[in-house]
């Protein structure tokens, strides 16, 4: 048995990681690639990237951090990966065949697609093919319509789609995807708890294995979306950006109440490579 | 000196990245001349087991890469694919020969309800016999693993390591010079780097 994961999600737009409120308050935290340093000495299961940047401009006025501008996703792909051994998801913009092998040639180890997935469902399929299934993962983003009914919406949650998540997430699976991250546009930055009738309906419905996001503000949410929905990992953003040790305290907290997770650990990964 | 066969695989750079920051110096190794100046060759692998095996065909390395492991006796470590190809038969679309290292056949695993396939995330990985590509890595040490298929080892004595995935299946083999690993050492942090770095520095007298 695989341990449920805890993943942080790093929000990133032009460049920048930002917060999230309701896919539409963007406010920014920092700098890409010291984030991930830090998620890393913390034993976090996993990363995930997602590019939120409505151009693809990346005109990083980094001088207030004194940091190198990188310029395209592509660069800080290949900054993060350096300092993160971890899998690395990385998602937004993604439309083509090529966009997925740039990706996974500059450092990552998945992709997720969203949008394009709709637009273009044979782009799963043809990435499945020639990459893997195991590294295309598709990204739901979901809004409720009614009770126990939701919708799958595109284009930063803007665009209806007539889907239903559980439909879809079993059709994303029939084309070949890997995993699926169900994201609840609710509960997205409200710190209120996940949608976890929402995470049940996609669990249910599929077999390759899910990431719930959107809502955790505690810890305690994790917990209950686990009791309620079974998602073999869940994810979050805000909350781990705001607290030092995150990842190892959000791990210590599931494990002390005897969640399947991995064992808390915190140590500065440069130790191994000075043994 | 350490030589990484860089075929298109998608976790080269990973790999990489895994050896630059462990400051242990490698060559790439796309060509038969490339294997000469070289002691420990590594074949990191994602994605399907034909397709490995294709590309291996493709560069024309297939038949050197066998005959460095068997008659030169260098070492060898295969990750994920790369360590699935050692064995005699992949059925990953359709039945493809492997190298044929470690007899067995890599099939795929069974999904239920609790274990999803894909098998991934970190998992526990039981050592089932002691070498040092383990060395200052505790029993039951977690590992990433992405994985859809595994090798059913015929040999018992060629099993390293297992992990419980519904049942007990091969997480890496061992045999002489040879090993393998199905989980990911450059992406499984502290234990994955000691591994790597246990690799490249098994000596002939670790093997007897």
């Amino acid at each position: 048995m695989a341990s449920v994961r805890v993943i942080p999600v790093i929000l990133l737009k032009n460049g920048r990681v930002v917060q999230s409120k309701s896919f539409s308050r963007h406010q920014v935290l920092g700098n890409a690639s010291l984030i991930v340093s830090r998620f890393s000495n913390w034993y976090a299961d996993e990363l995930i990237y997602l590019d939120i940047s409505r151009h693809k401009h990346y005109d990083l006025k980094r001088d207030d951090l004194n940091f190198e501008n990188k310029s395209t996703i592509l660069e800080i792909i290949e900054d993060c990966s350096r300092q993160c051994f971890m899998p690395l998801t990385v998602g937004g913009g993604i439309r083509t065949v090529k966009d997925v092998e740039d990706r996974l040639r500059s450092g990552a180890d998945k992709v997720a697609i969203n949008s394009e997935a709709f637009r273009n469902p044979a782009l799963i399929k043809e990435c499945a093919k020639r990459f893997g299934s195991q590294c295309i993962v598709v990204s739901i983003d979901a809004k409720k319509i009614s009770n126990n009914s939701w919708e799958v919406f595109v284009g930063y949650g803007k665009e209806p789609t007539g889907e239903h998540p559980d439909e879809w997430a079993k059709k994303m699976q029939a084309m070949g995807a890997g995993e699926i991250i169900i994201n609840s546009i609710d509960q997205d930055g409200r710190g209120k708890g996940f949608d976890v009738d929402l995470v049940r309906s996609v669990v249910e419905a599929v077999e390759i294995p899910v990431i719930a996001l959107g809502g955790a503000g505690e810890w305690r949410h994790f917990a209950e979306c686990l009791d309620l929905a079974y998602p073999n990992a869940v994810a979050a953003s805000n909350i781990f950006q705001y607290t030092e040790n995150s990842v190892y305290n959000a791990n210590k907290y599931l494990f002390e109440q005897n969640y399947k997770v991995r064992k808390p650990f915190i140590k500065t990964i440069i130790a191994a490579g000075d043994n | 000196m350490l030589g990484v066969i860089n075929y298109g695989a998608g976790n080269f750079r990973s790999l990489c990245n895994a050896l630059n920051f462990l400051k242990i110096p490698y060559s790439e190794i796309s060509k038969s001349e490339d294997f000469e100046n070289v002691s420990h060759i590594i074949l990191p692998g994602v994605g399907a087991f034909n397709d490995c095996i294709d590309r291996l065909e493709s560069l024309g390395i297939t038949g050197r890469l066998k005959s460095e492991i068997i008659n030169g006796k260098k070492f060898f470590l295969g990750i994920c694919v790369g360590h699935q190809i050692l064995s005699s038969l992949g059925t990953e679309f359709e039945e493809k020969e492997g190298l044929n290292l470690i007899p067995g056949k890599t099939i795929k695993l069974e999904s239920s309800k609790n274990l999803p396939v894909p098998h991934i995330g970190w998992s526990e990985v039981n050592q089932v016999k002691k070498s040092g590509l383990f060395t200052d890595i505790e029993d039951g040490a977690t590992f990433y693993f992405v994985h859809s298929f595994y090798i059913d080892v015929k040999c018992d004595d060629d099993v390293l390591a297992s992990v419980s995935y519904g049942r007990n299946i091969t997480a890496a083999v061992a045999k002489n010079n040879i090993f393998g690993v199905q989980f990911h050492p450059e992406k499984s942090q502290t234990n994955g780097l000691q591994l790597l770095k246990n690799f490249s520095e098994l000596k002939d007298t670790d093997i007897s």
